[in-house]
Order: C-alpha cells, then sequence, then structure tokens
C-alpha cells in the first residue's frame, strides 16, 4: 500500500490551509489528505476558483455593506474576506460550518488518469461506502452528479482541482450547515450545472448536520475507508505538523525572496 | 485529428523530452508524455495540447497565456488550462522564448476544444 498522511488541521483558517495545500501539492512528492473542520473559527470567506470574475461572482455591494456595518470589533471576527484560491471550479461561502477535506496526490498513486473527470470518479468511490455507514436514512443516496457531490437531488459538497504533471489536489468544501442570509453575498453563476435548473442556492444546497451523527464520526469512518487503500499515517491537529508546514512556507532565499510564492491570495474588495 | 489549438510561439534554445517525433513536409512534429505537442519550423515551435488532452479535460472556461518575452526551460510550467472545475498546468516540450500567443483564447478559451 502507498503511504498517505491524514492531517487534522482543525483551527487553521481556509487561507492558510490553501497555501499549505499549494506547497504541498508542488512542493513535495508525498500523499495528503487534509481533513479541517473549524467551528471555532467565526470567520466567513467567499472562496473563488483561480480564473474567477469577481464581479460577476460576488455581490461585492452587499460584501461591502455587511462589512462596514461591523464594529472595529467585530471587524477581526467576522469580517467577510475574498479568497482567489489556486484551483479551478466556482465559488463557494465557507465559514464555521464547512467540512473541508482535500486530496493532495500523485497521481501514480491514485488508480485513475489525471484528468478532471477520472479524479471526480476516483474520489466517489472513495466516498460512497463512508456516506453509506454514516447517514442516518437509507434514503439518502449519496453520488456524484456532474462536478458536484449530492445526497439525492441536492449538493452538499463542492469541488475544485489543480492538475500537474505528475500530481493533482482534489479538494472539496462540504457543507455542514449553512447560513442562508450570507448566501445572498453570491451571484447566480452563468454557468452552472443541468440538475441545478434555475433553483436559488437555498433549494439547491443541504447541509450535512441533520443526516449524520457529527463531523467526527465522518472523520473516522472517512480514515477507516482510506486505511483500506492506504498505508496511513494520522496527523492530529495538535501534532504540530501545522507549524511545521507553516515554517516552510515563510522561508526565503539569502536575497530575502520568498522560496515559494502561492497564486492562493486574499482579493480586494474595491 | 492530433492537434487542438495552439497556445504559444516559441524560439527554441533546446528539446527534450519528446516520446514520439515525425516529420510532416519540412515540419518535424514532437509530443510529450503529458499530452503537449511542439511543431518545429526552423527554430520557431508553436505549441499546444492534443485533442486526446483537449477532450479529457472538458468545456475550457480559462487560459492563462504566458507573457510575450518570458522564457522557460522545458519540461516548465509556462501555463495553464482551466475546464470547468479543474486548472491543468501546461508544460514547455522545449527551451525558449516566448515570442507569440494565441490572444483568442483569452476573450474565447472554448475554441480549445
Amino acid at each position: 500500500l502507498k503511504p498517505l498522511s491524514f492531517i487534522n488541521l482543525r483551527g487553521v483558517s481556509i487561507y492558510k490551509q490553501l497555501k499549505i495545500e499549494e506547497f504541498l501539492l508542488r512542493n513535495t512528492t508525498e500523499n495528503y489528505l487534509i481533513f479541517n473542520y473549524s467551528p471555532n473559527i467565526s470567520r466567513t470567506n467567499i472562496v473563488m476558483g483561480f480564473s474567477g470574475k469577481r464581479d460577476e461572482l460576488v455581490n461585492v455591494d452587499a460584501v461591502k455593506l455587511f462589512n462596514n456595518s461591523l464594529s472595529k470589533d467585530e471587524m477581526e471576527l467576522r469580517k467577510v474576506s475574498l479568497i482567489r484560491r489556486y484551483t479551478g471550479g466556482g465559488t463557494v461561502m465557507v465559514d464555521n460550518a464547512t467540512v473541508f477535506v482535500s486530496f493532495i496526490m500523485n497521481s501514480a498513486d491514485s488508480s485513475c488518469q489525471p484528468y478532471p473527470r477520472d479524479i471526480m470518479s476516483w474520489t466517489e468511490t472513495l466516498y460512497k461506502p463512508v456516506f453509506k455507514k454514516i447517514l442516518h436514512s437509507s434514503n439518502n443516496n449519496f453520488s456524484l452528479r456532474e462536478h458536484d457531490y449530492v445526497l439525492d437531488e441536492k449538493k452538499i459538497g463542492g469541488n475544485a482541482q489543480t492538475i500537474t504533471k505528475n500530481r493533482f489536489t482534489h479538494h472539496t468544501s462540504f457543507l455542514w450547515n449553512f447560513n442562508a442570509e450570507k448566501m445572498s453575498f453570491l451571484q447566480m453563476p452563468k454557468k452552472r450545472p443541468a440538475y441545478r435548473g434555475d433553483r436559488p442556492h437555498t433549494d439547491f444546497i443541504t447541509g450535512l448536520h441533520d443526516k449524520i451523527s457529527s463531523v467526527d464520526v465522518f472523520e473516522k469512518e472517512l480514515h477507516e475507508e482510506i486505511q483500506r487503500h492506504y498505508q496511513v499515517t494520522y496527523h492530529p491537529h495538535n501534532s504540530g505538523i501545522y507549524e511545521q508546514y507553516l515554517e516552510q512556507l515563510q522561508l526565503v532565499d539569502s536575497n530575502g525572496k520568498a522560496l515559494f510564492t502561492p497564486r492562493t491570495v486574499i482579493e480586494s474588495l474595491d | 485529428r492530433m492537434f487542438t489549438t495552439t497556445v504559444a510561439k516559441i524560439a527554441i534554445v533546446k528539446a527534450v523530452g519528446q516520446i514520439k517525433s515525425f516529420r510532416l513536409l519540412s515540419t518535424t512534429i514532437k509530443f510529450t508524455a503529458s499530452h503537449e505537442y511542439i511543431k518545429i519550423q526552423g527554430n520557431v515551435g508553436t505549441v499546444g495540447i492534443t485533442d486526446h488532452a483537449a477532450g479529457l479535460l472538458g468545456d475550457v472556461v480559462f487560459v492563462d497565456l504566458p507573457a510575450v518575452g518570458a522564457r522557460f526551460a522545458a519540461g516548465e510550467s509556462f501555463g495553464s488550462v482551466e475546464s470547468v472545475k479543474a486548472a491543468s498546468d501546461v508544460y514547455s516540450p522545449v527551451s525558449g522564448e516566448i515570442l507569440e500567443v494565441n490572444a483568442a483564447l483569452e476573450a474565447n478559451p472554448g475554441i480549445v476544444n
């Protein structure tokens, strides 16, 4: 079995996680699964794909209005930021009710071809038995529908990828729950999956919070499933591994220039 | 059909990494293992991605083009092609300098496939 590190990054912001992911993708030759559910990080972020056009995807005025309504004390905890991530794909609202699961893999170790559809199908084979075990109701059916993970007709997770010559990232933001009010910060995208039809966000998505016992159960069963395919080393959130990665992200050369410049950036709302 | 839309023209410094090569009249065409092709005429190469790769990517929504004048080493990523959910790196088959890019891809990335 090929080795894989299963890393829990609880407590790490999505912005920092994305930069670490990009670093691991481009600077290592190892396999990783990153799992991050951080209910104590109250900030909401809008995360756009690499080529996303801000003004077509985000209600910028609504976000600015919300941010301007916050007091100085509230800003640090509640300000909505816009992040451009290193992977393709669409725009998502993420917050303390989002569960992030990211695969960063050698293509040769994944039993799929390094193309978008093949990678998606490969991940479906890993998730299907996990959801079969953890969903309360047998009436809820997990599947990959076009590019999304769904329970029947409703989206529970959005996917995005970056594919390099020998490696790829496939990452997912699963909805544990969602704030309908904040969904209004997103515009209806021009390109939508056919199965969505004209449904607004709130009719198109659903959370997992009332369909499985806990995020811990999800992580545990996912860990067990991955162990059937890989030689897994588990790194809990307090293992110190996050700090190691952060240190490597900050390395500079003799001229003070960063050795690695991630494409993931915080975008201005102005 | 083996070829799809051109991405860039590159002045060749050093060619490496080909797995297949054949001649079509005065043009040599080479392919990489990562599905880029280069059509070589003299010391200028025209680079793109194969139909096979373009088909597997799905609908292309964005092409990240290199800057004219930029230099790349053989095997180095010089741009990316983004489909609905994936950004896929494109690798230079040769070392060289970008002479020209296919600007039509900026406004209409879908012409790739």
